[in-house]
């Protein structure tokens, strides 16, 4: 992938040199001779990649290191040193440059310094990418707790207010709501707990393999809907399920479908006009041992670049604070069932995502699916 | 048939540069290492142009071009040197060098300045 690169160095034939080479590997190339013209280019050209000499006239290249981590803290600093001058490497290093080069540098060399601080730079962004869906994911499910912790508050309050001339059946309906109320800041917090679990899971690059165990769709979908109903009713949108009573059980990662679903329907409700709905339907397709799924929307449907960046880290959020990553989460955890998905979408009309889910994990054992 | 150029340049990382990049926008290029190479290859003859570095060891460019302007007027030279020696390639431009090449330069820029002192490579 071209990467916009400004180089920093004061000597004209290194200078070519390294341009030459960048350009051969088909990056943007910039050149500057001194540290005082780098910072000056720095916000018009706004480089993804800065190569820096350390012995620059002007300003020394430490010192534009210093400024460009404080000012452009994202911005991966290379480092070219002479030969023989490791020590300058190290306290460059230190002062938080991502890697050094050392002079007199082969295209090779170049090449793969580059594509080691791209990687990191392009995890880093995956990472914040993904903090930043889960902080979202974080605060849209504190929401029942917040709503949740309201009602409890109000109607014990009433309680209270009325304790001397309380009726037993008044009591016992109150009883119930608080029960209910209770059940469901328990549930939410429990999936707060997940999600939380997942940041860590994933900045340790350590996902877990998923557990496979027999899961009924309905139960899946229900409990999104749970989670999610009251979000859809402020916005004046119904939640549908036909037909997933009678699918079969599939052995799957109830979790991880969760978070399929929750996705899919919490991705489409802000796309609903109020008196839409969101359905998801369920059908078996025994002869190729798969159930399919249909979540279907009578929003506003998606334009093709919307529909193209779909299922990839780099999807196009149309989400307030959105980071387009929950369709990637989709993609993953139909993948991780070995299923397929698959979006047909209509401007002005709505969108269907269409999954197939195996029945049976190829892994799995029969006991399992027994038990 | 292509026209022929002469690189000179003491290093050897830009001689290449220049070599590959003239090449493949069709000019036939030879190479000199140092200033007395090239006047050597001056006084052979058959060239239509120079791309001379203004800073070498040894015989210096300035030197190079006085002496080809005076035994070969008609020469096409252009000076390759670095921003910091900006006013001695004025100086290089008054002592009849056709125009100068700041490095670093890239290949359109190269192929512009070629193209306008030395005519198209075919």
């Amino acid at each position: 992938m071209p990467v916009r690169i400004l180089v920093v160095e004061d000597d004209a034939d290194i200078a070519t040199v390294l341009q030459d080479r960048l350009q051969a590997l088909g990056h943007d190339v910039m050149t500057v001779g001194d540290g005082r013209a780098a910072l000056d280019a720095l916000p018009q050209f706004s480089p993804g990649l800065l190569f820096l000499d350390i012995e620059l006239p002007k300003l020394h290249g430490m010192e534009v290191l210093k400024r460009v981590r404080k000012d452009w803290p994202d911005l991966p600093v290379i480092v070219m040193t002479a030969h023989g001058t490791i020590k300058v490497a190290v306290e460059a290093m230190k002062e938080g440059a991502a890697d050094f080069i050392t002079k007199p540098f082969d295209t090779e060399q170049i090449a793969a310094v580059i594509a080691k601080a791209m990687e990191r730079q392009e995890l880093n962004g995956e990472v914040g990418r993904l903090l930043g869906d889960i902080s979202h994911d974080i605060k849209s499910l504190l929401q029942p707790v917040v709503c949740g912790t309201g009602l409890l508050e109000s109607e014990l309050k009433d309680i209270f207010h009325r304790l001397p001339e309380m009726e037993l059946v008044k009591a016992e309906a109150s009883h119930k709501l608080c029960d209910e109320v209770i059940g469901m800041l328990r549930n939410a917090t429990a999936h707060i707990h997940d999600r939380v679990k997942e940041i860590a899971d994933c900045v340790k690059d350590m996902s877990a393999p998923p557990r496979f165990a027999p899961c009924r769709l309905a139960d899946v979908v229900d409990e999104v809907f749970r989670t999610l109903r009251m979000l859809a009713e402020e916005r004046g949108v119904s939640l549908r399920a036909e037909g997933l009573e009678v699918l079969p059980p599939i052995q799957g990662d109830q979790r991880r479908l969760f978070n399929a679903f929750y996705n899919l329907v919490n991705n489409a409700i802000p796309e609903v006009p109020a008196g839409g709905s969101v359905t998801v339907r369920g059908r078996a397709d025994p002869a190729s041992g798969a159930v399919s799924l249909a979540v279907e929307d009578t929003g506003r449907g998606m334009p093709p670049e919307v529909r193209e960046s779909l299922f990839t880290a780099h999807a196009i959020s149309r989400k307030a604070g959105g980071t387009g990553l929950g369709s990637k989460i989709i993609k993953d955890v139909v993948s991780a069932h070995g299923g397929r998905i698959s979006v047909d979408s209509q401007e002005g009309v709505g969108t269907i995502f269409h999954l197939s889910l195996p029945i049976r994990q190829p892994g799995a054992s029969r006991l399992a699916e027994v038990s | 048939m292509s026209k022929r150029i002469l690189v000179v340049d003491d290093d050897p990382d830009i001689r290449q540069i220049l070599l590959d990049r003239m090449s493949s926008f069709g000019y036939v290029v030879e190479t000199a290492i140092d200033g007395r190479e090239a006047l050597d290859a001056i006084r052979r003859g058959g060239f239509d142009g120079v791309l001379l570095d203004l800073r070498m060891h040894g015989l210096d460019g300035m030197e190079v071009l006085r002496q080809a302007r005076t035994h070969h007027p008609s020469l096409p030279v252009v000076m390759v040197t670095a921003l910091s020696a900006q006013e001695r390639a004025v100086q290089a431009i008054a002592e009849g060098a056709r125009a100068y090449l700041i490095k670093p330069f890239d290949s359109a820029q190269l192929k512009q300045a070629a193209e306008q002192c030395f005519g198209p490579a075919v």
